[in-house]
C-alpha cells in the first residue's frame, strides 16, 4: 500500500478546551476509500484529551459523524451527502453547536 | 541572540471556516497542499488566547527552555509549584501545540516535557485594527 499524502492539515485553537483539526489525505483508491481521498474533521477536547466530534469518510459508511464521543466510539450517524464540502459544513455546524454550548 | 519564534496568529472562527472550505476544495480538485507550519499556531480570538496563556504557562515554557527538565516532577520543583497543577498546565500546553512529551528510552518510562520545536520566543501577532471615519457622516 502506498503512503498517504497529506494535502490539508489546518488547526484552529478555539478556547482552552477546544481545538479543531481539519485534515485531508490522498490515499490509494481502495474499497475503503474509493475516491482516493481520506478526510478527518475533528473537534478535540484538550482538557480531557479526547476527540469530542469526528467526521470521516470511510466505507461502508461514507461520510459519517461520530457523535457519541468520547463514550461511544461505535456510535456513527451517516451524513446524507457525497460531497466533501457539505460534510465539512455539517462538521462546522455541529462543532459550533458544541463549542457554543460548552465554552 | 537569534530569535526563533513560535508565532501565534488570529483568525476568526468564521474566517477559518471559509478558509478551510476553500483549502479543502483546492486540495480535492487540484491536489493543492495546505499544511499549517509547525511554528505557527492559529487562535480564534485574542481573548481566548489571553485567557489560556497565563503568566504561569509562559513561565513553564521559559523553564523548559532554560532548564530542560527530565520530568514534570522536576519542572514543578524548579517552579516551586504543585506537581498536579504543573501537570495540568503541561497537558493543556501540549494539547494546543506549545510543547510535546518525549518518553525516556532508558530506565523508567518518564515523560519529559519539551518545547514543540526549538523556539526561544513567542511572537503574538495581534490583528491590526482598521477603521474609518467618514467626514460626510461625522459632520
Amino acid at each position: 500500500m502506498t503512503k498517504a499524502v497529506v494535502l490539508l492539515d489546518q488547526k484552529l485553537d478555539i478556547s482552552e478546551r477546544y481545538r479543531v483539526e481539519i485534515k485531508a489525505f490522498e490515499v490509494e483508491a481502495t474499497e475503503k476509500y474509493p475516491e482516493g481521498f481520506k478526510v478527518s474533521f475533528a473537534l478535540i477536547d484538550v482538557i480531557h484529551k479526547r476527540p469530542r466530534l469526528l467526521v470521516d469518510n470511510h466505507a461502508p459508511f461514507g461520510f459519517h459523524v461520530h457523535d457519541g464521543l468520547p463514550d461511544n466510539k461505535d456510535s456513527r450517524r451517516r451524513i446524507k451527502t457525497n460531497d466533501y464540502l457539505e460534510a465539512l459544513d455539517e462538521f462546522w455546524r455541529l462543532a459550533k453547536e458544541i463549542t457554543n454550548d460548552e465554552n | 541572540m537569534k530569535i526563533r519564534p513560535l508565532t501565534v496568529t488570529f483568525e476568526s472562527l468564521n474566517g477559518f471556516v471559509a478558509k478551510s472550505r476553500k483549502a479543502l476544495q483546492e486540495a480535492l480538485q487540484n491536489k493543492t497542499k495546505s499544511i499549517q507550519k509547525k511554528n505557527v499556531l492559529v487562535w480564534a480570538s485574542v481573548e481566548a488566547y489571553q485567557q489560556f496563556m497565563s503568566d504561569q504557562k509562559y513561565t513553564i515554557l521559559a523553564a523548559i527552555y532554560k532548564y530542560h527538565p527530565q520530568s514534570v516532577y522536576q519542572l514543578a520543583k524548579i517552579l516551586n509549584r504543585a506537581q498536579q497543577n504543573v501537570a495540568r498546565d503541561c497537558d493543556l500546553l501540549e494539547g494546543h501545540g506549545f510543547i510535546k512529551f518525549e518518553e525516556s528510552k532508558e530506565g523508567r518510562k518518564v515523560k519529559s516535557p519539551q518545547l514543540a520545536f526549538d523556539y526561544n520566543a513567542i511572537m503574538v501577532c495581534l490583528p491590526s485594527v482598521t477603521y474609518k471615519v467618514e467626514f460626510e457622516e461625522a459632520a
